[in-house]
């Protein structure tokens, strides 16, 4: 009795254990490659590796509207040429396949949580709102992309891993 | 399981032992809330919220060590019938079971600062979630069983077959993409001497304090009221000394900041979430984070909470360090405070070392 107590326990382990896998590889974050499947307006959480734009001014086209855009390494910052409305942070996310997405995120809460010089690592992760319908395409220094595909950030996701291996700091005194 | 120590002196040793590892524990905790080093420059967020790592690192790794215990004792007892493995099991379950809710609050916090949102169903969060649920089911299963024999048996199965999503939970954010940090990182920061001693001696005392809950609730013992009320006060007392800047006034993050040629701070650029704002100092301010730059020219100011004075700033902590301090000392504290005879082991004569 004793063994088949043993073995119906490593039954069950083997069952959790299994179950638990499949949890974890089930709630690990899509790539965004995923969202070209999608028709409507979705919210999502998704990964890519964000894309090195150079540096240079720009011109943002989002649905008919220009923005001047001033693009700093990874993402850039549009301001509307009419003087009117949100300015934006925005910075393209590309997929395994290499489908990419140019993720748009308020401009004052992009800098007020980043500061003046963020940093990007290999892997960013976005919760925010697919929209195919909206349309968007930035000219200009070295960029000519035509993207048909955007997302509005509610939030972006930051790995921490790059924090660790860096300078060490302390508070003086 | 012959020890060949009389259970009297043991006990006697146990309760000479536990106040000097708190002790310990205590000192280095909240040494490190408030002088421990940091990140430098941080991916988001303030680079202070990275104290945290000397506080939710430690309970979680502590998580892990009771769960295992707990499985080890329920097979001892699945295998060798000795209650001594139950009891052993049941102890540790219980003391793992607050661990990992604290593992869960403490990370949360943390992530809400570093990782931009709290709860995100990253895959080790999850995992950590799905663990703490498993090991909390066990006291409904274990409560329905009226036999006593039987409540035994099926606990330690439960308990030894729960055991694998610690396994899962380790594995996590090693075989698939998460925002949580891998052993290799917390390796790297711990590399150099001015984070690795202390983060060493973090997670040896608050390993320490679990071992030490462990034996406590294991053989029964009752250490006096007031260690566990002194760890609360010392404790509160810290948290809400660490939590003092972040009350009152307004507290901003400060985006960017010039320096002068002697790394003096002539320039902020702060934030308070609906705007920003130019502060320009008259006379210029060293600054309050050692180094003020970085090797690769990176101004460590920038991302860290401050309060603004007449002339000058403060920089405050994050909020989550302070929670932190409070939940885990007032957790240890109601664990001694814990009066572990009038549980429902039935494996009564467990306590009983020869």
């Amino acid at each position: 009795m004793k063994m088949s107590t043993i073995l119906l326990s490593l039954g069950i382990a083997v069952v959790i254990f299994a179950a638990g896998l499949y949890m974890v590889y089930s709630s690990t974050y899509s790539d965004v490659s995923t969202l070209a499947t999608l028709s409507s307006p979705t919210r999502v959480t998704v990964q890519g590796s964000p894309l090195m734009m150079g540096v240079g001014e720009a011109t943002l086209i989002i649905n008919g509207e220009p923005y001047r855009a001033r693009i700093q390494g990874y993402y850039g910052i549009a301001e509307p040429l009419s003087g009117e409305g949100r300015s934006y942070a925005f910075f393209f996310l590309t997929g395994s396949d290499g489908y990419s997405v140019l993720a748009l995120y308020d401009a004052r809460e992009f800098t007020s949580k980043y500061g003046g010089s963020p940093v990007f690592e290999d892997t960013v992760v976005v919760d925010g709102v697919f929209r195919p319908e909206v349309t968007a395409s930035v000219q200009g220094a070295d960029l000519e992309f035509t993207i048909t595909n955007i997302i509005e950030v509610k939030a972006i996701l930051k790995g921490c891993h790059a924090s660790y291996d860096g300078e060490k700091a302390v508070v003086a005194g | 399981m012959k020890l060949g120590v009389e259970p009297r002196v043991l006990s006697r040793s146990i309760l000479l032992v536990v106040p000097v590892i708190l002790t310990l524990d205590m000192a280095t905790l909240i040494y490190a809330a408030f002088k421990g080093a940091f990140p430098a420059t941080v991916s988001l967020g303030s680079p202070l919220a990275y104290r945290n790592i000397y506080i939710h690192v430690p309970i979680a790794l502590s998580s892990y060590l009771l769960f295992a215990l707990a499985a080890l004792g329920a097979m001892l007892y699945l295998w060798k019938e000795d209650p001594r493995g139950a009891k052993l099991s049941y102890t540790a379950v219980v003391l793992g079971v607050v661990y990992a809710a604290l593992t869960l609050i403490t990370g949360s916090t943390w992530a809400q600062e570093s990782w931009g949102v709290a709860w995100n169903w990253d895959p080790k969060q999850t995992a950590v979630l799905f663990l703490f649920l498993a090991f909390l089911a066990y006291f409904p299963i274990r409560r329905s069983i009226s036999d006593p024999e039987r409540r035994e048996r099926v606990s330690a199965a439960y308990a030894a077959a729960a055991f694998s999503l610690v396994i899962v939970s380790f594995l996590a954010n090693r075989i698939v993409e998460s925002l949580h940090p891998t052993g290799q990182a917390i390796q790297q920061f711990s590399a150099e001497p001015v984070t690795g001693v202390l983060f060493g001696l973090r997670m040896l005392f608050a390993l320490g304090t679990a071992i030490s809950l462990l034996a406590v609730g294991y053989l029964g013992l009752t250490p006096p009221r007031i260690l566990g009320a002194s760890v609360a006060v010392v404790g509160i007392i810290a948290a809400l000394a660490l939590a003092s800047p972040i009350v009152g006034g307004e507290i901003y993050r400060v985006v960017d900041a010039k320096l002068d040629s002697s790394g003096n701070i002539i320039e902020l650029v702060v934030s308070d979430g609906s705007g920003e704002r130019e502060v320009v100092f008259d006379n210029p301010i060293p600054s309050p984070i050692v180094p003020a730059i970085t090797i690769d020219g990176r101004i460590t100011i920038v991302g860290h909470l401050i309060k603004l004075k007449d002339e000058g700033f403060e920089v405050v902590p994050h909020w989550s360090t302070p929670l932190g301090v409070a939940l885990y000392t007032l957790s240890i504290s109601a664990l001694l405070l814990r009066r572990w005879n009038k549980d429902d082991l039935n494996s009564s004569n467990a306590n009983t070392i020869s």
